[in-house]
């Protein structure tokens, strides 16, 4: 099972900024101060082991899209706006323009998750076949992705897209087949509801627990997370705060911290913990400061045990 | 875990020692609520946290913790922390609460900077 991280952020997309960028040039510039390159190889070589991640790389700012390879068609979760990225690159992809199938399990409907659609152009190509699934009420699903299309918020008209759209109601707590993979959902703690997603094929298995606020404050349903994240080779997990925020200035917000997400790792015996939905008003150097942080909150606690520690950024691929 | 609490003139100096995880949380929680009940006489104006026993807390013991310090605003009393060990500090920094719990070095700045009264009952007992 190979996961694409397609968009990583929260709340809304966003850009590197001036100021950003230029601190980073700066950075490298310093770091490269009195060296010479021979050539491409030697430079690159640098960047990959002189340079630390927030200056050679950086995490992105699209909203929420991953996509799900090792099933015949493809297979994604949410429509942020990383979507209109995987839509370009499927249509740059060389060959016959065959028709082709998509699938999309969606968590909600906030805007970060959907607002990709009106720019994924396999949308609008005529053969093409779309499969939308949710625990959601699909009727609300079909309405919310309607009206982002309807005037005036975008020119084309839901009615005027070309593929097949068929919205599939999923029931929560249920094991379904799609697209070779065995899939269940588990409703979260969210404005207006949310899902998470388990994803089994071939021994292997990805969560996907996006926009939900974990308080812990009753064993019960902290347990159900647990069971439903347990013994899973990758969990991606909604770390858009720190605690101190989750519990005063962020309370009932929706969103988790990325100390809960070790905690909950690690009683469910997860091999990879992937944080996830980064907040919009972090730059690169802060979500790596609290990557590392975490990082450093996972060796105390963790007694011993293994737990992978990551955070997701726009084009990462994980293979588990 | 383990847990105490003496009273030094209008505060309370709670011990922990050990860890709080989501194993040991309920029985924080239970050692901890009669000093938060506002209807308990025996409930002083003040608490002070004495954590140099704790050897580290999972979120789910500063949720607890929070929940405290919550409950004490509300009530218009004072809680703060003191004496955490390089692991405990480590993990307040991690998860910001060190901008959102008083912490202070040790027992004895905690009560000179919440009650005189109390140092002075603390360091003559």
């Amino acid at each position: 099972m190979r996961i694409r991280f397609w968009g990583t952020r929260g709340s809304i997309p966003v850009t590197a900024g001036a100021e950003n960028i230029r601190a980073k040039i700066k950075r490298a510039l310093r770091a490269a101060d009195g060296k010479r390159f021979a050539n491409e190889t030697q430079l690159d070589k640098f960047i990959d082991n002189k340079l630390d991640f927030p200056t050679r790389h950086g995490f992105g700012g699209d909203s929420a899209c991953i996509q799900i390879e090792g099933g015949p068609d493809y297979l994604l979760c949410d429509m942020g706006s990383g979507l209109r990225r995987f839509g370009r690159q499927v249509m740059q992809q060389p060959g016959p323009h065959l028709p082709r199938m998509y699938h999309f399990l969606m968590s909600h409907v906030h805007w970060d998750h959907i607002q990709g659609f009106p720019f994924f152009p396999p949308a609008y190509v005529p053969g093409n076949t779309i499969h939308i699934y949710s625990c959601l009420d699909t009727g609300m699903l079909a309405a919310a992705l309607q009206q982002q299309h309807a005037s005036p918020f975008f020119p084309v008209d839901w009615n005027e897209l070309g593929a097949d759209i068929i919205f599939n109601q999923l029931q929560p707590d249920r094991w379904h087949d799609i697209n070779g993979f065995r899939i269940k959902g588990m409703l979260q703690s969210h404005h207006g509801d949310s899902y998470s997603y388990r994803f089994e094929k071939d021994d292997k298995c990805l969560v996907y627990a996006t926009d939900a606020e974990h308080k812990q404050a009753r064993e019960r349903e902290t347990g159900a997370v647990i069971a439903f994240f347990e013994d899973a080779d990758l969990v991606i997990f909604d770390a858009m705060y720190s605690l101190a925020e989750m519990v005063t200035v962020r309370e009932d917000w929706g969103h988790s911290s990325n100390i809960v997400g070790v905690d909950l790792c690690l009683r469910a015996n997860v091999k990879h913990y992937c944080m996830f939905h980064h907040d919009p008003s972090y730059n690169d150097e802060t979500l790596y400061k609290i990557l590392l942080e975490t990082r450093r909150y996972g060796e105390i606690v963790s007694d011993g045990r293994n737990l992978k520690i990551s955070a997701a950024y726009d084009d990462m691929v994980v293979d588990i | 875990m383990e847990f105490s609490a003496k009273q030094f003139d209008d505060v309370t100096l709670i011990h922990i020692a050990g860890r709080i995880d989501h194993k040991t949380v309920k029985d924080f929680e239970t050692a901890l609520m009669p000093f938060l009940e506002a209807d308990n006489p025996a409930i002083t104006k003040k608490i002070i946290i004495n954590f140099e026993k704790l050897d580290f807390l999972t979120s789910a013991g500063l949720r607890m913790l929070m929940i405290a310090a919550k409950t004490c605003g509300r009530q218009g009393r004072g809680i703060a922390v003191a004496s955490l060990q390089p692991i405990v500090e480590e993990i307040f920094t991690i998860s910001r609460f060190d901008l959102v719990i008083n912490v202070f070095p040790s027992v004895r700045e905690a009560l000179q900077k919440l009650s005189p009264a109390a140092l002075a009952d603390y360091e003559g007992a």
